[in-house]
């Protein structure tokens, strides 16, 4: 029989673990540095930065979808475009993340290592001098390239060489065994530049602190013009002249399949020369070429953009002697925000969980105005907190049987007001008394308060709606029993 | 010698019609669409199939969506329930309560369903679509529903909320019920169109839980 040992991670199992704000990536394939975020830095040759805080939730939404940890998800995603020998650590200061590189990589280190990991963090405190020293050498040109205010190379050596023979003359082993001596006092013995590296070593903040952080520019982004040969204004026309628009971007990247966009921008010209930039957002990764050659999702989201567009233009203009609406004369459609997803991955997404095929449901809520609702139950016996919303496709996984506070529901009408309205007491309709009700009176200050007796009022006609009235007598109606 | 061709010779027809006998049986062997687990309210809806249209009249305050919600309960399919209540919004506690499998019934508020929501009808991706309450819904509307309904093998409920009436009809739904809480123990269903006719009572019991009077 295979049996497997799996170690629960408390924090995750929590769900309170750390998301990296950074990445440092060995990258033998040379491949695009922009796998995890639009935000990145080359370091050295075959070595990149990538801060990962702007889309932090996006990664764990798609954690979250697929149940999986951190590591896995990133780990089949790194494998994909960098192969089999990458390395990369994950942390909260690029400085930590690219001197644990540096480490494994000289221990040919493989893979994926996460610094928030106690086994990772342990190692972390063992890393020696020579590790600490060595990753200072790219620093230095990153320094003098981001013109470091009062750096000078000669001198950041000499202060190097000084620190070397103080470590060696009272025999410190490792710079986690001197943890206790602060930047200040290092500042003062051994200049700025070493003060702030000791500081960036081991602190837990997620600031760059004067780390010389250069932002790699990325390629430029598939971008189509189209100047109009006469004005338009009906959504036929346009309809049919975006249909080419999109086919021709989709040629520009290549029809590369990794390619998802978050969101396009639309910049109109309109016929009195006024240019109007609107954006078409898409809730999940979209791919343009997987919609060929319909092309329904981006064209639903250009089409409510274009109703708005002409309800505020005829409004505006409404004085004008125009035909309908202000036409168009030229458009520039323009990819702002992608991201890369491994077909690999994005098959995984697209899994049934439960039998509910959640990738098909995103595709549809992509084309709709607005996003469906989706709620699960929590632990509470207070109406407004019993339930919460959350994205579609999230897993909803109880860590206990949420029965005794669902069950109190049961009485409570379908639909609230989620802002209950005051009412005139009520004296000649029957009341019926449900439940006494108190939200954490022990964070009030007037713990009486929070107190709140539920009742069911019928009316004259039949009709009944869902009330609570307070302890100072004040009556509200917080639904109806529709 | 001219012949025959095969489909059109007696062996081949008597085929067709064996064919066509089983598939006959297979159908009546089918599972029912709508099931609550109320002995009652299952005989009613016995015979509806993917493509209906049921309309529902159910005035607010009167608690009648309850009934609808029966059949919901049991291993539905992926649904969507699309409200428009002013100032109401989903209090999902009660639904899960009421035995709702909230991983398949998804919301989403629209006044004008067909036309801001349109794609969820031009796609199979629900089964079942509630529309509750509808701002707008033209007869244009119920049309073009209907159409994609039975060309998607989805079944649709259409609810008022206004009771129903045998003057006005509709000729896209197969079913009309009005339904409400009658006094407090039963719930009321009354037939307008459909197979069944009159007006059947279920216990309180059968449906929610009960609860005594205060005062």
């Amino acid at each position: 029989m295979n049996l497997t040992t799996k170690v629960i991670d408390l924090a995750e199992l929590r769900g309170d673990g750390e998301f990296p704000v950074f990445a440092a990536i060995y990258n033998p394939e040379s491949a695009s540095p922009f796998v995890l975020s639009p935000t990145a830095m080359r370091w050295g040759d075959k070595l990149y930065l990538s801060r990962l805080d702007g889309c932090k939730f996006f990664w764990l939404d798609q954690k979250k979808k697929l149940r999986c940890k951190l590591a896995d998800l990133f780990e089949p995603l790194l494998r994909h475009h960098y192969g089999e020998d990458f390395v990369a650590v994950f942390g909260n200061h690029p400085w930590q993340c690219l001197l644990y590189l540096h480490y494994q990589i000289r221990h040919q280190g493989r893979r994926l290592y996460l610094l928030e990991s106690r086994l990772n963090r342990n190692i972390y405190k063992t890393l020696d001098w020579e590790c600490w020293f060595a990753a200072q050498q790219e620093l230095a040109v990153h320094l003098i390239a981001s013109n470091a205010r009062g750096f000078r190379a000669d001198t950041f050596q000499s202060q190097q060489a000084r620190m070397r023979r103080f470590i060696q003359r009272i025999g410190i082993a490792t710079p986690h065994d001197m943890i206790a001596a602060d930047a200040n006092s290092i500042t003062r013995r051994f200049g700025k530049w070493l003060g702030l590296i000791w500081q960036w070593s081991f602190t837990d903040s997620s600031e760059l602190q004067g780390f010389p952080w250069i932002k790699l520019e990325q390629e430029q982004l598939p971008r189509v013009k189209r100047d109009l040969e006469y004005p338009v204004n009906q959504w036929a026309y346009i309809e049919v002249l975006l249909l080419e628009d999109f086919s021709r971007l989709c040629d520009q990247f290549h029809r590369h399949d990794c390619e998802h966009i978050n969101r396009m921008l639309w910049e109109i010209t309109l016929f009195n020369y006024q240019k109007v930039s609107v954006e078409l957002s898409f809730r999940h990764p979209y791919s343009l070429h997987r919609d060929m050659p319909g092309f329904d999702t981006a064209l639903y989201q250009a089409r409510y953009i274009y109703d708005d567009l002409v309800r505020d233009l005829r409004a505006r203009d409404g004085d004008l002697d125009l035909p309908e609406s202000m036409p168009f004369i030229c458009w520039q459609i323009e990819i702002c925000e992608r991201v890369m997803l491994a077909p690999a991955l994005w098959e995984l997404f697209a899994r049934e969980i439960d039998q509910i095929d959640y990738q098909q449901i995103m595709a549809l809520q992509n084309k709709l105005p607005l996003a469906f609702e989706c709620y699960q139950s929590d632990a509470s016996f207070f109406p407004e907190q019993s339930f919460t919303r959350i994205p579609v496709g999230t897993a909803q996984i109880n860590s206990f049987d949420h029965y005794p506070w669902s069950s109190s529901a049961a009485n409570k009408p379908l639909f609230y007001y989620q802002q209950a309205e005051p009412i005139e007491n009520p004296t000649a309709v029957q009341k019926i008394f449900l439940e006494r009700n108190s939200n954490q009176w022990w964070l009030s200050e007037d713990a009486l308060q929070s107190i709140r007796d539920y009742f069911i009022l019928k009316d004259h006609n039949g009709r009944s709606s869902w009330v609570y009235r307070t302890q100072n007598g004040e009556w509200f109606k917080q639904g109806e029993f529709c | 010698m001219a012949s025959l061709p095969a489909q059109f010779t007696d062996a081949s027809l008597q085929q067709q019609l064996q064919s066509a006998r089983s598939l006959k049986n297979d159908l009546s062997h089918q599972s029912q669409e709508l099931l609550s687990g109320i002995d009652a309210l299952d005989e009613c809806f016995a015979r509806v199939k993917p493509g209906d249209l049921i309309e529902w009249g159910i005035p607010p305050g009167m608690n009648g969506r309850l009934i609808p919600l029966q059949l919901l309960k049991q291993q539905i399919p992926l649904s969507v329930w699309i409200y428009h209540h002013h100032g109401l919004g989903v209090f999902a506690s009660s639904w899960i309560s009421h035995g709702i499998d909230l991983q398949r019934l998804f919301f989403i508020c629209s006044a004008n369903p067909v036309k801001e929501l349109r794609p969820i009808f031009l796609e199979d991706t629900f089964k079942r679509i509630i529309i509750d309450a509808p701002h707008k819904f033209s007869t244009g509307d119920m049309a073009f529903v209907s159409q994609q309904a039975r060309k998607q093998g989805q079944i649709v409920f259409l609810i008022r909320h206004y009771f129903l009436t045998a003057k006005r009809g509709n000729p896209h739904a197969s079913l009309r019920i009005n339904t409400w809480q009658s006094g407090k123990r039963s719930f009321s269903l009354q037939f307008i169109k459909g197979p069944n006719s009159g007006r059947i009572s279920l216990p309180y019991r059968s449906v929610a839980e009960d609860h005594e009077p205060y005062n």
